[in-house]
């Protein structure tokens, strides 16, 4: 009774029910149903593209204006520990250490807004291999840099910035940035362990506006430039830098608080008070500053899901990144931001558990692979499911951003129904049984208990049993802090029973998918699973610093063959991929027409249109 | 000035003879008591019974544990039965359902619907959208807010129904909070039994010997209290992993410090007292002393308290849930069931609302039954609350 | 007493250097070493930074460079993950003030109305005024603080707009106010509701003594001689409850902080074991139970001073 009265209160509203239909873009629904009446909400007015950009041009100009216009409006669930690039620790330390300072290269947004490009940002020009075998560079800086206050930037500002990252009594936690990765610097190493002088260190000035680097390989200049893009290589002030250090010069105060900062970047830190809140304001002397139309930045440290959606909400803040929990209300609402997939989320195995004879066999492994529902897993974290190492938007090549997972390697390593296949599991799982002699199995997962872990783990709890038989298998769940399950996890070298099963994820190195699989290599420090393949290091090594790696597909096949060689065996068990989801408030009119490696939505080249 | 004359000799002088005794011949007037002595604890109960919100509680007490006990089997859902495709279902309970009061109807607000949809049977099954609110246009899309009938919308069978709605996974409110009661319930129980029994050997020695003794006593107790319970909760996870275990041992290494803090100082009060020195003069041991005269005046004070440490230890392990240290899933608590249903209060407020009420419920009734029960064991405090 | 206060006083720093000593050998047992956190780090790197704050000697050692810094220096250390190289009582000083604002401005605000409520509550004694205190009381005990916070915010801030959502850092004046409203009216039930029921107890047993007799025979009236004679009673033992409170202003409370994201004390504890920042876990650690000796002195000295009675420390 009560829907009819609403339904026709409506209808009484709005007359217009053919105008509307012309207007929706699909006729759809009974007559009745089309008697409701949709208007725009006073105060979404505007929101419509069109109306949005005609507004944006009367208060933002044509170009950018110095001071800028409008604060956009964050809120993080994290914190900035300290902003002093050398010695950051987590990665969102790390966006806003790039807000407000100048590195050599960087990433922009091509021209027409659809992806990203790698270019000079304090370097005028890309680097200049001097001698042709790539192992010296030159790269020339821009003239007239200025620090927030006034003072020059130069050559002498980014040799001191290395200086003080090899330093060795500072041991800063980023000099592994000169270690060997992607790029190797020449004695880096030993002056950091300080075996030689500085002078040794193929780190050099040449003249003002001039440095060199000399790396022990060869390389090419995209891979100098993207190391060179680290946000570690942010360029560090020395006045205030030696201001904050101590007696002995062990530690510095340099990026700790505001009194020990000064920017240089797109920003300027206006006002910050630790672990609450940040305010950027434009710099009128950044580089590109026709880039940046925003008059400022404004985070705060909401640590609370439920409270940062009410703000959102509200209108207190701009966007905001959905939970999963918060998702299902604007599962349908067309402002719904959703960033393709960009993290695979995998479970790692340790296959020398002594106590666990079972998870060295192949079959058994094979048969976890084959058993994961990963449809069924994403469908309860809202993300996509991955039977794959790699994930999508992992950039094989950057000139023709081709992505991996769209070219035929790529494809061959994934399979029909991801990878679920509950009879083959099931199949695999007696043999295995049958192999190593064992009657039942019970294996232990350690995992976080916050977010979406907590659910895939007990769904596997769960569903794992219903294929092999609840009387032949067992998944037992224990919960435990992060920070303390990847110590669990990595501290298998010593503790070879240390853990069984847990999660893990491929850290974010987009644009050289080659490099991340460095966590499989042998000699890496921080492994989470006991697997020591010397063929696997070879494929590495070829795909890294290989003689013929520029050439054209070496890279590609030598990925595709180390995805191959961690699935095949089983060494680890991709389950989803992340899909990062925002909700923006119509005031936000974003330059991005679509997400992009490491530019994303473009946050910083945003524009307000009140 | 003089008060009375001093006439002992003129008494004195009286014959003996002439006292008689009264009531030599007859029976003594009083009657004997027709009714039985009762013992101390009948006492307490018929004390106890008089006070109506105490048995209340009582009641409270025994119907939410016989729920705890009998409540999972109640229904065919097992606690850690998952059904993906049924998750977050709004709660439904069909006898109520038929009132139409629009509480348990499995009613649920679909928020920002694009309309263009809703006549899709596969979205929306035939007879699952309800109502329509809140019509508005989007970016250009048609968006609306729809009210459905969820068991409908995800296309269960009419007789199917979760009596308190499912979780993120699809499982049973229900069976999982009953069984959630019953392990918090162990959980506090347990905690506190052996907080009560440590808390009272050392508080009464310690209050008891004085001195240096108590001074030392003391001074471990302080360390203990020293240390927060996330930090001693970390050390026996690692110890023995997350679980009941875990938490219990947490419990009882905090908590018994304010039990023996308590009972030390009813020994300083009572330890002074005349019949302490009358019973330690007959040559009373200590231990009897300890034991048999001055504890049971601590009994009243520590029953009370133990009644209220029952569900400040449940709030206490909904605190581990909430910081994710709770217990080895898939086990529920009515902890780890507040801190999951916290998270998404705003969205489906029902997985929140029904163990807060028992948590709720549990504390009141078992503040209520601590008074009473305390009310009764020391009739001088009567009526203070 | 002056001897018994001087003996506490040198026991407490005694046990103020045990609980030292135990945080710090329990802190480094626990799992999570600090430089061990995946990533992109080099051994040379890690190994360097073990060495430079003495991660890779015995931890015998490492107690003894920790305690040499300490007497020699007063240096405890810096913090290695939440804020990287900054003094982790520079970390504690930044939040103590936030949270000791708020807690402050609750405990003074909550403690009238509790002391209020108690005294309506007892002297209209099994009236409907001492239900609805009853009532109230129960209710602010047993309802958990995560769903009461969350509520207020939703109610009070989202739906009626009435106070901001979120604690403001950086505002001033009347703004400030208005953000701190909420999070205080949070953090204010627990105390109301204690001393409410405390009061209300210890009053009613006060009323039953037989001073209050001879109150009311002098031609008192019921409520004067509560009040002028009663309460003052019941204030001693009070005491033992509202001392402690005090103290706990300085704790600051994780749920109320989180949900309003107040930058204080309460997440501190949390955060920094679960980053393995043990420096910073070590300092937090010495600074709470530094609060809880002093309450305990504190409670235990006023006993004595207050209620002569009940002698403190004498021999059996």
């Amino acid at each position: 009774m009560k829907k009819h009265v609403k339904g026709a209160t409506l209808a009484i509203m709005l007359a217009a029910a053919s105008l509307l239909a012309a207007c929706g873009s699909k006729a759809g629904g009974t007559a009745s149903e089309e008697s409701i009446a949709f208007t725009e909400a006073a105060t979404e007015a505007g929101s419509t593209a069109a109306a949005g950009e005609e507004t944006a041009d009367d208060v933002n100009g044509d170009t950018p204006t110095d001071e800028g216009h409008g604060i956009l409006r964050e809120a993080s669930v994290n914190k900035i520990g300290s902003l002093n690039p050398l010695t950051y620790i987590n990665s969102y330390s790390s966006i806003q250490i790039k807000r407000a300072s100048l590195s050599l290269y960087t990433y922009f947004p091509t021209d027409d807004r659809t992806f990203t490009k790698l270019s000079g940002e304090l370097a005028a020009e890309d680097p200049i291999d001097v001698n042709g075998d790539g192992k010296v560079w030159q790269i020339k800086l821009r003239d007239g840099v200025t620090w927030e206050n006034g003072d020059a930037l130069n050559a002498d500002d980014v040799v001191y910035t290395w200086k003080m990252m090899l330093d060795p009594k500072l041991a800063n936690l980023r000099a592994s940035n000169f270690a060997k990765d992607v790029i190797e610097i020449e004695n880096a190493m030993a002056y950091f362990q300080g075996e030689c002088d500085w002078e040794d260190v193929g780190l050099k000035k040449v003249d003002d506006l001039t440095v060199e680097i000399h790396t022990v390989s060869g390389h090419d200049k995209q891979e100098v430039m993207t190391h060179l893009a680290h946000p570690a290589n942010c360029i560090i002030n020395e006045e205030y830098y030696e201001k904050g250090m101590n007696a002995d010069r062990t530690e510095t105060l340099y990026g700790t608080s505001a009194e020990y900062w000064i920017s240089s970047g797109p920003f300027i830190v206006e006002s910050w008070t630790n672990d609450a809140e940040i305010n950027f304001k434009k710099n009128p002397n950044y580089v590109f500053k026709d880039l940046i139309w925003l008059a400022g930045i404004n985070i705060k440290v909401v640590e609370d899901q439920s409270t940062q959606m009410q703000l959102f909400d509200n209108g207190e803040i701009d966007y905001v990144k959905l939970s999963t929990d918060n998702f299902k209300k604007y599962e349908e609402d067309p402002r719904v931001l959703e960033s393709p997939a960009n993290a695979v989320t995998h479970i790692v195995i340790n296959t020398i558990n002594p106590d666990q004879p079972i998870l060295a066999n192949e079959k058994f492994r094979q048969a976890l692979y084959f058993a994961t529902d990963r449809q069924a897993i994403s469908g309860l974290t809202y993300n996509a499911p991955a039977d794959y190492i790699v994930p999508t938007t992992h950039i094989i090549d950057l000139a023709s951003g081709t992505k991996f997972r769209d070219t035929e390697e790529g494809k061959a390593n994934q399979h029909p129904n991801y990878s679920y296949d509950p009879d083959k599991a099931k199949q695999l799982f007696d043999e295995a049984l049958a192999e190593t002699g064992t009657d039942k199995v019970t294996l232990t997962m350690i995992y976080n208990d916050t977010g979406a872990q907590t659910t895939m783990s007990e769904f596997l709890q769960q569903s794992w049993p219903n294929i092999f038989g609840a009387d032949k298998f067992e998944l037992k769940l224990q919960a435990m802090p992060s920070s303390q399950r990847g110590d669990q996890i990595r501290s298998w070298k010593t503790k070879p029973d240390a853990y069984e099963l847990s999660w893990g994820g491929w850290v974010s190195t987009d644009l050289m998918p080659w490099n991340a699989f460095k966590y499989w290599t042998t000699t890496y420090s921080a492994k989470n699973e006991p697997y020591l393949n010397e063929e696997f290091d070879k494929v590495f090594n070829d795909a890294n610093f290989g003689e013929d790696r520029f050439e054209e597909g070496v890279r590609l096949k030598d990925v595709a063959e180390m995805e191959r060689m961690l699935l095949e065996p089983a060494i680890i068990i991709p389950v989803t991929e992340t899909i990062d989801k925002y909700m923006k408030a119509d005031r936000v009119e974003l330059s991005m027409k679509n997400w992009a490696n490491r530019v994303e939505w473009g946050w910083d080249y945003v524009k307000i249109t009140e | 000035m003089k008060f009375y004359e001093d006439q002992k000799e003129s008494y004195d002088a009286l014959p003996k003879e002439k006292f008689v005794l009264v009531q030599r011949e007859e029976r003594l007037h009083d009657t004997e008591f027709k009714t039985k002595p009762i013992g101390f604890f009948k006492d307490v109960m018929l004390r106890f019974t008089k006070n109506k919100a105490s048995v209340c509680a009582a009641v409270i007490i025994l119907i939410i544990s016989f729920f705890a006990i009998f409540g999972p089997g109640m229904n065919e859902y097992r606690y850690d039965e998952q059904h993906t495709d049924r998750i977050n279902m709004p709660p439904k309970i069909p006898a109520i359902a038929k009132l139409n009061i629009g509480l348990f109807d499995g009613g649920y607000l679909l928020e920002n619907r694009n309309y263009d949809n809703l006549s899709d049977p596969s979205r929306y099954p035939e007879g699952s959208v309800l109502e329509i609110r809140n019509p508005r246009l989007v970016n250009g899309q048609r968006t609306v807010d729809v009210w459905v009938d969820y068991y409908k919308y995800s296309g269960m069978a009419d007789d199917e129904c979760y009596w308190f709605g499912s979780d993120y996974l699809g499982r049973d409110i229900w069976t999982r909070m009953w069984r959630g009661a019953r392990i918090s319930l162990t959980i506090a129980i347990v905690s506190v039994l052996c907080n009560v029994t440590i808390g009272i050997i050392y508080g009464s020695i310690s209050g008891y010997y004085g001195g240096a003794v108590d001074m030392l006593m003391m001074r471990i107790t302080e360390i203990i209290n020293a240390f927060p319970r996330i930090v001693i909760v970390t050390l026996f996870i690692m110890v023995a992993g997350t679980g009941m275990f875990s938490i219990i041992m947490s419990l009882v290494i905090k908590d018994w410090v304010s039990t023996a803090r308590m009972v030390r100082s009813q020994f300083y009060r009572f330890k002074g007292r005349e019949y302490v020195l009358a019973a330690r003069t007959l040559g009373v041991k200590d231990m009897a002393l300890i034991f048999r005269h001055i504890l049971p005046n601590s009994i009243g004070p520590v029953i009370t308290s133990a009644m209220i440490a029952i569900p400040t230890a449940i709030f206490a392990e909904s605190f581990l849930a909430y910081i994710g240290l709770g217990l080895q899933a898939p086990e529920p608590s009515i902890g780890v069931m507040l801190s999951q249903g916290q998270k998404v209060l705003l969205h489906y407020p029902s997985q929140v609302v029904f163990p807060a009420i028992i948590i709720s419920l549990l504390m009141i009734s078992f503040n209520l039954f601590g008074n009473g029960l305390r009310d009764a064991f020391d009739p001088t405090l009567r009526g203070t609350e | 007493m002056f001897r018994y206060i001087l003996s506490r006083i040198v026991a407490m720093a005694i046990t103020l250097f045990i609980i030292v000593s135990i945080a710090f050998m329990v802190v480094r047992l626990m799992p999570g070493s600090v430089y061990e956190m995946g990533g992109d780090l080099s051994q040379t790197v890690i190994d360097a930074l073990n060495a430079k704050y003495h991660f890779d000697e015995p931890i015998i050692k490492q107690y003894g460079y920790f305690l040499q810094n300490i007497f020699l220096h007063w240096d405890w250390g810096t913090s290695a993950k939440m804020r990287p190289n900054v003094p982790v009582f520079e970390i504690l000083r930044d939040r103590i003030p936030v949270t000791l604002e708020l807690n402050l401005v609750s405990l003074f605000a909550a403690l009238p109305i509790g002391i209020l409520a108690g005294i309506i509550a007892a002297i209209r004694k099994n009236t409907i005024a001492d239900h609805l205190v009853s009532l109230m009381v129960v209710l602010f005990i047993s309802i958990p603080s995560f769903v009461f916070a969350a509520a207020l915010q939703y109610f009070l801030g989202f739906k009626a707009g009435l106070f901001p959502i979120i604690y403001n850092v950086s505002a001033t004046g009347l703004l400030k106010w208005q953000s701190m409203f909420m999070p205080i009216l949070a953090l204010m039930f627990d105390p109301i509701a204690r001393v409410a029921r405390y009061l209300r107890a210890e009053l009613a047993e006060t009323m039953n003594s037989e001073f209050m007799l001879l109150a009311k025979t002098k031609g008192l009236t019921y409520g004067q001689s509560t009040v002028r004679h009663g309460l003052r009673n019941s204030m001693v033992p009070l005491m033992n409850v509202i001392i402690p409170m005090f103290a706990n202003v300085l704790g600051g409370s994780l749920v109320v902080e989180n949900i309003f994201s107040v930058p204080g004390m309460g997440g501190l504890m949390v955060d920094s074991i679960n980053a393995s920042d043990h420096m910073l876990t070590v300092a937090i650690l010495v600074f709470y139970s530094l609060i809880s000796l002093i309450t305990v002195l504190v409670v235990d000295i006023s006993y004595g001073i207050i209620d002569p009675r009940v002698r403190m420390g004498g021999k059996k």
